[in-house]
């Protein structure tokens, strides 16, 4: 039963003080979106308005009429499923053994992980191992690299680590081995950590760039975000070269661009909300 | 001897076959993608040529790291930029997001909760390109809400981009008007791992709201802000390139400079590949100390460390 | 939950079997000259009969396809059933991301046939690949391509050497000098300046430039107009209009060693004449933070008399405006009274390099020399006759909503082009697409245009491409021109310091190249 306090000074302050905050963050958002229905022609750099400056769609016909950003977004979409699946269920499987204080591994393991955060081989090292693998202008050029992530792994152990050992042991008792634990009870109780993870994993596939120029040749199979940074780059040029009856500034694209960027993830976050729900540890464990 | 060991390490490794089955994926990737690659950088101590390839190369020694260090006039300077921002962050940003977290936990009003928690991390989404132009527009001198904000209250308008002053914490702080939010998903994923019980009985015992955040929240998440903590620490030698290049134009070099727009110009605007590496391994190198050093630290006081 | 480890076990079951795979070619090194017979480029496919030879290039073509794939358009198809060859364009569009495409490719066993290198920014890259023997020399070769030698200048070619052997066809620009000073039309009326009279030295431009701040041009009877505006030297330097005419524009042999122009004492001076425009707000303050972007915005508010793009300001009409509302204008005179430039900082847009891996050559340099041929011109200029034009009374005419359209988009398949547009009948296809006043512009901007010669013909140092020598420059223009620093005071430590941070050796080499080469004078 709850114990519920008067609304005190502290809880109008704090309410005030997230209000505005929450403001200031949906301006800037609020402006990407304004500036992608405003006409080109009126689109002034930075000018930050809450309401359009006249009113065009023609950003979004260049970006939706071209079949190639179908195409780049069949293939984001793709990856970022594939990508997000076996990188959560690969991340976290790694971070629960990690997460066992009695697995012998664990310290030179940490470490090794730990290790691969620091050091970095550089572009072109990275370039010739994926093309040694045969996966050079494939799609898993873009998903396998990305699997192991060693910084959601260490995350991962700290949420690992706090389920309560005697949970472990009874389970253990009763003839579980590790996987079924962890399928059956870590990952379960760990549900906001797997979600949040789980959206880190997919924002990063759904933004990831470098990986679609350097790896893939074929114009078929790049994803969504080179196409738009293509189209950016050839707005900026092209106003330079040619005059155009549609004329669309870069910025039209580049907001434009971002607004379509990040549509899914706004939809996915609400439902990864609902994971985020207090007190999901069974409290009788105690004594 | 050596024998007993091993045949000790198969039998402790049966034991724990289903752990090692579980991280063998995990393990497979990390050497494919990550170690495999890190041979790369002897690059460093080579002068990379790319008909010769990465063994082919020949040997140059510490050359690539003398020359960055004593023939660069302003890599002192550059290093310093560096540093300064990220201890302004860590100072700033990082507690930022925290408390942030700590907040709208406190928020019981579940729908105002959730408008929130979905608007903060808006920015975020925002490109480093679109969102300098709105930085730079708020702090316009003629134009700028910043700068009108000022007049209203008799002051002179401000040319804030131009003046060396304010540059850094220009930086952290649009750094964490567009990031801090998206920073709190963690920590309020950590804060619903806090036992409910714990809360209710805190408040049956009278504790203010204060005082539960300090003792209770910020103990309930510590391993996590411990986790990011570290990390960040590992990160201190280095400063997200995108940022600082659109921010920094070149009026502001003396204090805006740093060692990603730096490499960005020279290592691979120049194509000088070595040189390029040999900075990495130097971020690398101190990113390295510094975590070691800090996770000893970590785990002395408060037992807690990353291994 | 028997899923879920049905699921790891397929997963595991994949990773091993990528893992085998990979293994064997993972143990090869990694030593790009060793071909492993595994190549994936269509290129060693033995034609057979009625199968075209086929070439790969790796370009940056950077414009609108209307849609269409950069290998699957009428136009790339016209090229190669013109020239009886099959093209693939391996394409990065992105200008940034370009060099690191490059870089990639060029370590990877698949080495395409030919490069397209930029003509101002990536010299280095030129001579680095030339140096590393990825690059074919052409001196043999050209002879038996009349079209290139005849048609692209002596200059564009030089530009593509690297220690005495031409490494590339060079795309010259038709507008050799591309950028032009361009002044409001109804200001220049309302003050009653002629520009052929009024602005001939450079007191004359500062006392124009006076008057449109303070003689209110627009009549709005408000104090609220600059005279000139530009961006920061960070981005696009758009502040050369007095470069030239100050004599700071180009590198000179002074007292023995050949100095680049930014330590020049000549750039000196124009900083202090720019400063006093800063000062006397007669240059809008905050060119400093501009960008490109910013630029148009600033033209079309109509509060900015004079500024420097490119001769087409195509944006300018695309934004809707008409372009006869500015006017382009000659710079300043030297103080000599001898005609200054407007200096740019190569005739080469990009070079096309051929790699040591391609196996004919003649096909690529056939293609380049059609190029530059009539009927490439007419291409290029022109496009194809029932798409966008027509030949009527044996004109060609072009059609109305194709006039100067895509013209980048056919110059950057082709990758080279005829220079040419002063002769029939390119001439009239230009005039078509660009209308009179853009000829005339264009013929202006090739008369005051010009290049900084001795640094373009200097070569490029691998040894110098360590050394960060942009930065201190644009730092100090950039400030000096604000008033941060003050320009006498802080001249000498700005010289000393870019000397220390290695502007001594570029000075060293190239004064030593200088005094070996046709160029040199003796002073």
């Amino acid at each position: 039963m709850r114990y519920r306090r008067k609304i005190a000074v502290s809880d109008i302050l704090i309410i005030l003080l997230l209000i505005s905050f929450s403001f200031l963050c949906i301006l800037p958002f609020w402006y990407v979106f304004i500036s992608s229905i405003s006409d080109p022609l009126k689109l002034k750099s930075g000018d930050v308005r809450l309401i359009p400056n006249g009113f065009s769609l023609a950003a979004y016909k260049a970006v939706l009429g071209e079949m190639r950003f179908y195409r780049g977004l069949g293939i984001t979409i793709t990856r970022t499923v594939i990508g997000t699946a076996f990188g959560l269920i690969i991340q976290a499987m790694t971070a629960y053994t990690i997460s066992r204080k009695y697995f012998s591994a664990r310290k030179i393991l940490s470490k090794l992980i730990v290790f691969t955060i620091l050091f970095n081989g550089g572009i072109i090292p990275n370039y010739l191992v994926v093309q040694r693998l045969h996966l050079l202008n494939t799609i898993w050029a873009l998903i396998l690299p990305m699997l192991f992530n060693p910084w959601n792994i260490m995350l991962l152990v700290s949420f690992f680590a706090a389920i309560p050992d005697s949970i472990v042991e009874s389970a253990k008792i009763d003839g579980a081995n590790e996987l079924v634990i962890f399928f059956r009870l870590a990952a379960p109780l760990s549900k906001p950590a797997l979600m949040t993870i789980l959206l880190y994993i997919a924002v990063r596939h759904w933004n990831e760039l470098m990986d679609g120029v350097i790896y893939i040749n074929e114009e078929r199979l790049k994803p969504m975000q080179v196409f738009l940074i293509e189209l950016i780059m050839r707005s900026s040029v092209q106003n330079m070269v040619e005059p155009t009856e549609n004329f669309v500034s870069v910025l039209s694209i580049q907001t434009t661009a971002i607004f379509l960027s990040c549509l899914p993830i706004l939809l996915v976050y609400p439902f990864i909300q609902k994971f985020f729900v207090k007190g999901i540890m069974v409290g009788g464990i105690k004594g | 001897m050596n024998r007993i060991k091993l045949s000790k390490f198969i039998k402790q490794a049966y034991k724990e076959r289903y752990l090692y089955l579980m991280t063998l994926p995990g393990i497979i990737f990390m050497i494919l993608f990550r170690y495999l690659p890190m041979g790369g950088l002897i690059i460093a101590f080579k002068n990379y040529s790319i008909r010769k390839g990465i063994w082919g190369s020949a040997w140059v020694g510490l050359e690539n790291f003398r020359f960055v260090f004593t023939k660069n006039p302003d890599f002192f300077n550059i290093v310093r930029n560096t540093l300064q921002i990220n201890i302004l962050e860590l100072f700033f940003a990082f507690p930022f997001s925290i408390v942030l977290a700590l907040f709208i936990n406190e928020v019981r009003a579940k729908k105002l909760k959730k408008f929130i928690q979905s608007t903060v991390y808006l920015p975020y989404f925002v490109s480093w390109v679109v969102f300098a132009g709105i930085v730079i527009q708020f702090l316009s001198p003629d134009t700028g809400i910043v700068n009108k904000i000022i007049q209203i209250f008799g002051g002179q308008s401000i040319p804030f981009m131009q003046e060396e002053k304010y540059f850094k914490a220009i930086v952290v702080l649009s750094d964490i008007w567009k990031g801090a939010g998206w920073g709190t998903i963690m920590y309020l994923s950590a804060l619903t791992g806090i036992d409910q019980e714990i809360y209710d009985a805190s408040k049956i015992d009278g504790a203010s709201r204060w005082q539960t955040m300090w003792y209770i929240s910020i103990p309930g998440i510590s391993d996590t802000i411990v986790v990011l903590l570290l990390l960040r620490i590992g990160a201190m030698m280095d400063v997200g390139f995108e940022q600082i290049y659109v921010l920094c134009k070149p009026i502001l070099y003396s204090v805006g400079d740093v060692i990603s727009t730096y490499v960005y110009r020279v290592g691979i605007g120049n194509a000088q590949f070595s040189m390029t590496a040999a900075i990495g391994l130097f971020q690398s190198v101190v990113g390295l100390i510094l975590i070691i050093i800090c996770n000893s630290i970590c785990k002395k006081l408060f037992s807690k460390s990353l291994w | 939950m028997r899923n879920k480890r049905r699921m790891t076990m397929l997963l595991m079951a994949a990773v091993s079997a990528s893992l085998f795979s990979g293994c064997g070619a993972a143990t090869s090194g990694t030593d790009p000259s060793v071909h492993e017979g595994e190549s994936n480029t269509g290129s060693e496919v033995e034609p057979s009969a009625g199968e075209r030879p086929k070439v790969t290039i790796l370009t940056n073509l950077n414009v609108d396809t209307e849609g269409k794939d950069v290998n699957d358009n009428d136009y790339i198809h016209y090229i190669e059933d013109q020239n009886g060859i099959d093209i693939e364009l391996i394409n990065e569009p992105s200008s940034s991301n370009y060099p690191q495409k490059l870089n990639t490719v060029m370590a990877s066993n698949e080495i395409p046939d030919a490069v397209m290198l930029m003509g101002d920014t990536q010299r280095s890259d030129l001579a680095r690949l030339a140096d590393e023997g990825f690059l074919l020399p052409l001196d043999d070769l050209i002879g038996d391509y009349p079209n290139l030698t005849a048609n692209i200048k002596q200059a564009a070619w030089d530009v593509t050497k690297h220690n005495g052997s031409t490494y590339a066809v060079p795309f010259q620009r038709y507008d050799s000098s591309p950028y032009m000073t361009f002044m409001r039309r109804d200001w220049l009326e309302a003050l009653d300046i002629n520009p052929e009279t009024d602005l001939v030295t450079i007191d004359d431009w500062y006392n124009v430039m006076k008057r449109f701040v303070e003689e209110d041009p627009d009549g709005n009877g408000e104090a609220d107009t600059y005279a000139l505006t530009s961006t920061t030297s960070g981005t696009h330097f758009t502040n050369f209009t007095f470069l030239d005419s100050f004599g700071a524009a180009k590198a000179k042999y002074v007292d023995g060693e050949l100095l680049p122009n930014y330590i020049l004492p000549e750039y000196k001076e124009w900083l202090k004449f720019m400063h006093k425009l800063y000062e006397e707000k007669l240059l809008d303050p905050n060119f400093i933070v501009d960008d490109p972007a910013n630029l148009w915005d600033k033209v079309t508010s109509g509060k900015y008399g004079a500024f420097m793009w490119f001769w087409g300001l195509t944006e300018y009409q695309s934004l809707g405006y008409d372009r006869t509302e500015l006017v382009a204008v000659r710079p300043p005179v030297h103080e000599d009274g001898s005609e200054a430039q407007y200096v740019y900082s190569s005739p080469d847009r990009h070079m096309m390099a051929i790699t040591t891996d391609c196996e004919h050559p003649e096909l690529l340099l056939k293609l380049w020399n059609w190029a530059c041929s009539e009927e490439g011109g007419i291409f290029v200029y022109g496009g194809l006759e029932g798409k966008d034009y027509d030949i009527t009374n044996g004109q060609i005419v072009v059609r109305d909503d194709r006039k100067g359209k895509n013209l980048g988009w056919r110059q950057l398949t082709l990758g080279v082009q005829l220079p040419k547009v002063d002769e029939e009948p390119i001439y009239s296809i230009m005039a078509q697409n660009f209308g009179e006043q853009g000829m005339d512009t264009l013929a202006l901007s090739n008369e005051c245009g010009g290049y900084n010669d001795l640094e373009l013909y200097c070569p490029i140092f691998s040894e110098l491409q360590k050394y960060d020598l942009t930065k201190p420059v644009q730092e100090f223009t950039d400030k000096a021109i604000t008033g941060a620093i003050d320009i006498d005071a802080e001249w000498d430590n700005y010289v000393a310091k870019w000397r220390q941070a290695g502007g001594d050796e570029k000075i060293k080499l190239s004064t030593e190249w200088y005094q070996q080469s046709e160029y040199y004078t003796g002073e």
